[in-house]
């Protein structure tokens, strides 16, 4: 809900944009969660504005949006911290890929840390994807060991030859089993080692 | 990077590692909002906190169970959030502070020799 706060229309303007970007940003948050935060930043900013001295209230306001900082550098990583505890606590992989994308709002580090884990996940649907394979091609996929040595396991694109496929059909409950394993650790990892959001300056 | 800026990021950093406790220390014996808490911590402490930042610190320091926070009525209609530490903050403070005075002892000892 937009409230009429300024006798400036411009000021209000600046208000009503400031605002619907951090709604913009705070989309992943539950509806009662963003109603709250939003208030709360709300109380904040007019007290702040309030308190500034300046000529007009656009000027007021500007200063006290400065000093408020750049919602995309402080609501993303709450977002991020909000998704990445829910997906702790749900295993939904919506969760789990929201919290990865907004923890990369935290820095370079956050970004490698966040691809690293994308890996990890990307490696847990592979694992899913060679269970729900292999009835289908059974004998391009499952866990090969090949004659000059060595072993894989996954999807190949031939039929490879001189290998021998080692596990028949038992590559599936061991592909669901590697999948699971994996998605778990992982999300309770993310989930616990969250990073701490940005404080001073 | 010259002297100044690393001497900058490193009291930058130590800022941040010092916010929880500081924020904690500021809420005891009294219940504070955002913008008061902000202020509190520039006046007191001299921590130049980056206002928009304090309310995900906050956020995540509830979800832990270190603060609680309860919504009051203002006489402009505008809802106020106000926060107070709960007896888990509590005792969190309390060896935050032990371990935050044997650290700078420790240091202080080490600027003496």
């Amino acid at each position: 809900m937009q409230r009429q706060l300024f006798t400036q229309p411009e000021a209000q303007a600046i208000w009503d944009r400031f605002f619907a970007r951090i709604g913009a940003i705070c989309r992943p948050l539950p509806d009662e969660h963003r109603r709250e935060f939003s208030l709360e930043l709300e109380d904040h900013l007019y007290e702040s504005f309030n308190r500034q001295e300046g000529a007009s209230e656009v000027e007021r306001l500007a200063i006290a949006i400065e000093k408020m900082g750049d919602p995309e550098e402080f609501v993303k990583p709450m977002v991020a911290d909000y998704q990445l505890a829910t997906a702790g606590r749900t295993l939904n992989p919506r969760s789990v890929y929201l919290g990865l994308l907004f923890n990369m709002s935290r820095g370079v580090k956050a970004v490698v840390v966040s691809f690293l884990y994308g890996l990890g996940y990307m490696l847990s649907l592979g694992f899913l994807f060679v269970a729900i394979g292999k009835p289908f091609s059974p004998e391009r996929i499952g866990f090969f060991a090949h004659d000059g040595g060595g072993f894989s396991l996954g999807i190949l694109d031939q039929p490879p030859a001189g290998a021998t496929e080692l596990l028949g059909y038992g590559v599936i409950p061991l592909c669901i089993v590697l999948s699971v394993t994996l998605y778990l650790t992982l999300t309770k990892l993310i989930s616990r080692g969250r990073a701490k959001p940005r404080g001073s300056r | 990077m010259s002297q100044v800026k690393r001497i900058a990021k490193w009291e930058s950093q130590v800022r941040k590692g010092v916010l929880d406790f500081v924020v904690l220390i500021c809420l005891q014996g009294e219940r504070l909002y955002g913008y008061d808490l902000i202020s509190k911590l520039k006046q007191r402490a001299g921590l130049d906190v980056s206002e928009g930042t304090i309310y995900p610190l906050l956020n995540r320091m509830a979800k832990d169970g270190l603060i609680e926070a309860e919504w009051v009525e203002m006489p402009t209609g505008m809802p106020r959030k106000y926060y107070h530490l709960t007896p888990k903050g509590r005792e969190t403070l309390k060896g935050m502070k032990v371990a935050w005075l044997r650290f700078t002892t420790s240091v202080d000892g080490l600027l003496e020799q």
